[in-house]
């Protein structure tokens, strides 16, 4: 609608609320605050659209309201797209967030950042729900107990609080803490200032942060933090339990490289260890489950058989000795015992490794989470040392630095408890949900300040814009911007400065984090060095431009900075491209982490997940929906078990099992797969929360912090969440496991295909090995009817399997671009899911070198497929979908009666039918994209390959009088994803770089051979190696 | 009995396809309460032919003589009634089964003039004062939106101008300093309500050389704006054919 967003509200029976959760909000909860004022509500939507008309737009008069002053940046109607820096992970992928008449609709990544080049995962894209999170406190709230100990909130104002801050502060006489998450950089150097002048002191702490690889580098290497790493240089990978394809210290940026290497003429070969199936481990060429615990094993056996050929990467005499020493007692036959893994593997690898002309080995996720993780990790660092990797695939130089320490924050937490701590703030971590609970950080909280058993003088103090769990312990709340309302500097690796700006003016009372540290120390009478009267905003200019010094000094220089997203300071070769290890690393104890667990028992053993991270991406509707990769399980947490396991347990498939440790219990619903090692239960991290808004409350149980002992890992820096011994027992009815792909077989229809490369050849050389190539890929059937033609423009969609890593961040910028409704749980389980993509994991068998078998994991993404001869467009009766003279399938939803003639004729079944109306609550609303109409009960939708973004592209050249160039329309998924494997253009142009990946040798339809339905999206094979 | 109600039924039936086609009822329908300017200060708005008048005189400026200060020449142009469709319209889009004619919502008919929260006379500004379309809407050939303007942008001649021509434009004028003064906005009654599922792109039209009144009609000869055009599909369409234009539904369906 021209002018305006009008909000389509036939409210009848079949309207839900999206999803259908109930607003958790009771009487005296945050209900007060939601009631913002008209007033308010005008300034904060800025006008220019207009509020439709509460009601249906047939029987109501319309109003428009236009803004009072001109916004000089924008035209309505027309997007204004701002520049930042994603800070949902420490990652620092640069963002540009498209916003519309004053709303940010979408994120999508940056192509100027070196880290993402344009991807962006699904948890970064997520970050407009934490922003509209209809939940999201609107002013500051003091925070009393009832009589059943439940939270209940009062708002206050921000003048009440500051006193209230300055007078504890005055009178604190203990200790005072501050324990933040892994904040950005400006944050962080103004808490430095901040704590020494306030007399803080800081702890940060972060569940996911690589804090034990940080520390096994500066043994090693010399430098502490996590050296950056060329995954796309490397010729073999071995890789260790990181999943640095979906949550590990980069995963964007990983997976860019990754996919840029598996693309080009001599793809690298991937292997994987790791006790779990992880989507990182299912696009390995090799998998490897070894025995949790057991992986130093591997690493010294591949060290071992270097060194007896020869490879030593220039270690001194005294490592060598010490190292072969180390190594000396293993025998084929023992690590075999001890991992798990065949010795025809195990010599395999060996001789990948001392093949390849570069490589590089990898250590970290669940495979470091454990008791004892710095043997493994140094082993890994001298094996890249034995390889010579470092300054050629490893840069030791140029890391990223985690600042979080398990071993601080239990520090504080035994200070809290012996009441030596008066006042704490907490500010972006949630240790009261991710920490393990037996250390007792709720209890330590409620002994902050007590003077006797019945007075408490002290202060606890939250910032947060959700209220999670660590904010609910507070005594005050005070909502902070997020980061799509502030300011800030990032420095994520080496010299690039990014910056972090406003796309939006808050919505509600609340204010910049780092302003309100600089309020607080002006009523306590401090200065802060470095901040002038400007403020917080003026600090973070200040501090970028001496931090950017090297790209610029002047005004220009930041305007310019401010509309790239920062200064990304140019590639450095390695500086540091060799080390001398100290043979005092010797020193630690090179023992396995064995993992012990009883006869009715199991290893637990959490990962995170794309859906949840460590729990901070709970609450996102959008994550909650998208299926898991590799379960497909939607809403809620899993628990992965073996079937003999299951067997011996009892458990059938989807059955609800209760996990029992000394520390706590948990309720998950059990999956049943093959590709789990018997000895554990894998659970994924971040579910089960009991506070954090709607939507992370209503997806259940699964919480894995409460079944953890009081432990930290030898060296204190980490917390080992794998290998607790945990009682499982079979559970009564509970939460039902709704999974969206029940089946895993391609039943013989080459749906996800694959080329299979021999060792060393290149992909096009061996491109007519294709496994089940078969009939027809190239071959053109006779034709019935006259075949269509397109004057200007065929669109086309090219799928690379090859770079494909199933992450689903296409599915959640799909979600965003077309307004697609989350359902919830029980609406899926009913097969009426949404999305327009999905992605399909299918299980395979593929031959090996040997003659044997091993698992190779597809993913297929599947969307409409724009058929020339489409079998939905026949038995629509009226109309509505048809094919257009571009090319497309396309859908009138309109026109459309709702008969779903088409859905039953979609062999692709990609067609949603909208079984209900749904609605966001209020706030949520606020994302819908304007440029898509929002569908109603009884209509049928499907991918429109983003037809507002080629309406759009088509504008822009009709004004400029010519034709759409090539690679100027993206699609949402196209443009989102990480590894840019979806290439769009036209197919009628030979020379657009679709038409040219549409005639390789890899390229296929799917199903086109069975159907003839010439689908436009082309597929290429995926590629692996035979092992 | 049956037979005689059917005959009553299709008489009635063709009395008011008679009245509905009748080219003089329709007239009456859509002009009322407009005043009637002179045939000269009669405007406006061929936007290409002003736009190039602009051009030429940026061109040619040091030519020695001033530029004639004279008005542009208006072309009048007629409104696009479209309802016929080259005989291929649909059957709700005939008006004699169109319900939103004579069923429908209010602000679906013809004729529809809401009560705004202030009384802009077009003709005062358009007709009087040839104040160029452009200079208030002025995104229309920016955007797909052809924005009503900021309430700055009526401050912009009404801090000076605050009498107007009798008391009542005055207490008008004062109202706009008062929603400017207490940063609201003014809440303007939408005339032409759009169809949903459906793009309009404003640019896209004026810039292939559509004029205002085709659609919106004689805008600067209403004291109070009304709507002249049904807005159906088969309105687009009957122009899109005339004019060679595309008719693929996804030209304005299936995104907005």
């Amino acid at each position: 609608m021209e002018g305006q967003i009008v909000k389509l509200n036939i409210k009848n029976k079949a309207t839900q609320v999206s999803p259908a959760v109930e607003p958790a909000l009771e009487n005296g909860d945050t209900a007060g605050l939601i009631n913002i004022s008209r007033r308010k509500f005008l300034k904060v939507l800025g006008a220019g659209s207009a509020v439709g008309a509460a009601g249906c737009a047939n029987d109501a008069s319309q109003k428009i309201l236009p803004y009072v002053k001109p916004d000089y940046e924008q035209i309505p109607g027309v997007a204004v797209w701002y520049s930042s820096t994603c800070t949902e992970c420490t990652a620092g992928c640069g963002i540009k967030v498209r916003t519309r008449e004053g709303k940010a609709v979408k994120i999508e990544g940056n192509t100027e950042s070196a880290i993402n080049k344009g991807g962006l995962c699904g948890l970064g894209q997520s970050a407009l729900q934490a922003l509209y999170d209809p939940d999201r406190l609107r002013a500051p709230v003091k925070v009393s107990r009832d009589l059943s100990g439940k939270a209940v909130m009062t708002p206050v104002t921000w003048d009440e609080v500051n006193g209230v801050i300055a007078s504890a502060l005055g009178k604190a006489t203990n200790k005072k803490v501050f324990i933040t998450g892994e904040l950005m950089a400006s944050q962080s150097d103004l808490l430095k200032e901040w704590g020494s002048k306030l007399g803080f002191e800081h702890v940060t702490y972060d569940a996911l942060q690589p804090t034990s690889v940080a520390k096994a580098a500066e043994l090693v290497y010399g430098t502490y933090g996590v050296p950056t790493i060329s995954i796309d240089k490397a010729e073999v990978v071995l890789n260790i339990g990181t999943d640095f394809l979906e949550t590990w210290v980069s995963p964007v940026g990983y997976a860019r490289q990754w996919a840029d290497s598996r693309r080009s003429e001599k793809p690298l070969r991937l292997v994987h260890v790791e006790p779990r199936l992880s989507l990182t481990g299912a696009n390995a060429d090799t998998w490897l489950q070894a025995n949790p615990g057991s992986e130093l094993q591997i690493v010294l056996y591949v060290i071992k058989g270097l060194l007896e050929r020869g490879r030593d990467g220039g270690l001194s005499g005294d490592v060598k000795s010490k190292l072969t020493a180390l190594t000396s007692g293993l025998t084929l036959s023992s690590v075999e015992e001890q991992t798990g893994i065949s010795s025809e593997k195990l010599a395999l690898v060996t001789q990948y490794l001392s093949d390849a002309k570069s490589s590089l080995v990898l250590a970290g996720g669940a495979a470091t989470a454990t008791e004892n993780p710095l043997p493994l990790l140094v082993a890994v660092n001298l094996l890249n040392v034995i390889l010579g990797n470092v300054g050629k695939t490893i840069d030791v130089a140029q890391v990223r630095t985690p600042k979080s320490s398990p071993s601080q924050l239990h520090a504080a937490i035994e200070e809290m408890k012996a009441e030596k701590v008066d006042v704490l703030f907490t500010y972006g971590t949630n240790p009261a949900f991710s920490f393990p609970s037996s250390f007792g950080y709720a209890q330590g909280v409620g002994k902050v300040g007590v003077i006797s058993d019945s007075k408490k003088a002290g202060l606890v103090v939250a910032f947060a814009s959700s209220v999670d769990e660590t904010a609910e312990l507070a005594d005050y709340i005070l909502p902070t911007h997020t980061s799509l309302e502030d300011w800030g500097y990032v420095r994520p690796v080496g010299d690039s400065v990014t910056l972090v700006q406003p796309t939006m003016r808050p919505i509600f009372d609340t204010r910049s984090f780092g302003q309100t540290l600089v309020d607080i120390a002006k009523t306590a009478g401090k200065t802060l060095t470095g901040v002038d009267d400007k403020g917080y905003e003026g600090f973070v200019k200040s501090g970028f431009m001496k931090l950017a010094s090297s790209g610029g000094t002047n005004e220009k220089f930041w305007l310019e900075s401010v509309e790239k997203g920062g200064y990304f300071a140019p590639a450095k070769a390695a500086a540091v491209t060799k080390v001398t290890v100290n043979p005092a690393i010797f020193d630690l104890t090179f023992a396995l982490n064995t993992m012990k667990h009883g006869r009715d028992q199991l290893v637990l053993y959490p990962f995170p997940s794309v859906k949840t991270f460590d729990g901070r991406a709970a609450n996102r509707p959008w994550l909650q929906e998208l299926s898991d990769p590799i379960t497909q399980a939607v809403w809620g947490a899993w628990a992965e078990i073996h079937p003999k396991t299951a067997k011996k347990f009892g458990l059938d498939h989807k059955d609800m099992a209760i996990l029992r440790t000394e520390d706590g219990e948990t309720h998950v619903p059990v999956f049943v797969t093959d590709y789990v090692h018997e000895d554990i239960i894998a659970v994924p991290l971040g579910q089960g929360h009991s506070s954090y808004g709607r939507y992370a409350k209503s997806a259940g149980h699964g919480a894995v912090a409460s079944l953890l002992p009081k432990k930290l890992s030898i060296s204190g820096d980490a917390v080992p969440m794998v290998g607790t011994a945990v009682k499982v027992v079979r559970g009564l009815e509970g939460e039902s496991l709704v999974v969206t792909q029940d089946f895993s077989s391609q039943m013989g229809r080459e749906l996800a295909r694959t080329t299979m490369l021999a060792s060393g050849v290149s992909a096009a050389a061996h491109v007519h090995d294709a496994h089940g190539a078969g009939h027809g890929a190239h071959h053109e059937p006779k034709q019935m009817y006259t075949q269509r033609e397109h004057p200007l423009y065929q669109w086309g969609l090219n799928i690379d399997l090859a770079a494909c890593t199933g992450c689903s961040a296409c599915v959640v910028a799909c979600s965003a671009e077309n307004n697609i409704p989350v359902v919830g749980k029980h609406v899926v389980s009913q097969g009426r899911e949404m999305a327009w993509i999905r992605i399909e994991r299918y299980y395979d068998a593929v031959a090996t070198e040997d003659g044997g078998e091993e698992l190779k994991v597809s993913f297929l993404p599947m969307m409409c497929q724009h058929c020339q001869n489409a079998p939905c467009e026949p038995v629509c009766p009226v109309y509505a979908t048809y094919h257009n003279e571009e090319g497309m399938n396309a859908m009138v939803y309109n026109r459309c009666v709702g008969t779903r003639y088409c859905s039953n004729n979609c062999s692709y079944k990609v067609r949603r039918f909208n079984w209900f109306n749904y609605e966001w609550p209020e706030l949520l609303d606020w994302q819908t994209n304007p440029d898509v109409p929002k569908r109603g009960v009884g209509v049928m939708e499907k991918c429109s390959f983003c037809v507002q973004r080629i309406a759009e592209a088509k504008d822009i050249a009709k004004d400029l009088g010519r034709m759409v160039e090539d690679g100027e329309i993206k699609p949402a998924c196209v443009q989102g994803c990480p590894t840019q494997a979806l290439t769009f253009g036209n197919l009628k142009d030979p020379n657009s770089r679709v038409s040219k990946l549409a005639k390789g040798e890899r390229a296929y339809k799917v199903l086109d051979h069975h159907l003839n339905t010439q689908p436009s999206v082309v597929y290429l094979n995926d590629i692996r190696y035979k092992a | 009995m049956i037979k005689k109600s059917f005959l009553l039924l299709i008489s009635c039936c063709v009395v008011t396809a008679l009245w509905a086609y009748s080219p003089s009822i329709l007239q009456t329908a859509t002009t009322t309460g407009k005043s009637s300017p002179s045939e000269d200060s009669f405007f406006l708005a061929d936007i290409n032919a002003q736009v190039i008048e602009d051009a030429q005189a940026q061109a040619a400026p040091a030519a020695g003589a001033p530029p004639a200060a004279q008005a542009p020449e208006y072309k009048k142009v007629g409104v696009n009634k479209g309802v016929f469709n080259g005989g291929q319209a649909a059957l709700w889009d005939l008006n004699i089964t169109d319900h939103f004619r004579y069923f429908g919502p209010e602000q679906r008919l013809k004729g529809y003039r809401p009560e705004q929260p202030i009384k802009f006379s077009h003709v005062t500004h358009v007709a009087n004062n040839r104040i160029e379309c452009q200079y208030c809407h002025w995104s229309v050939s920016k955007s797909s939106y052809a924005a009503i303007p900021e309430v700055e942008t009526c401050m912009g001649c009404h801090k000076l101008i605050n009498k107007g021509k009798d008391e009542e434009s005055t207490k008008n004028i004062a109202k706009i300093k008062e929603y400017y003064d207490k940063g609201e906005p003014i809440p303007w009654v939408k005339v032409h309500v759009f169809p949903d599922h459906a793009k309009f792109n404003h640019k896209r039209h004026v810039k292939a050389g559509v004029a205002c009144q085709e659609c919106h009609g004689q805008v600067p000869e209403m004291e109070v704006v009304e709507r002249v055009s049904s807005m159906k599909m088969g309105w687009c369409i009957d122009c899109h054919r005339q004019r060679g234009t595309s008719i693929d539904c996804l030209v304005c369906h299936g995104h907005r």
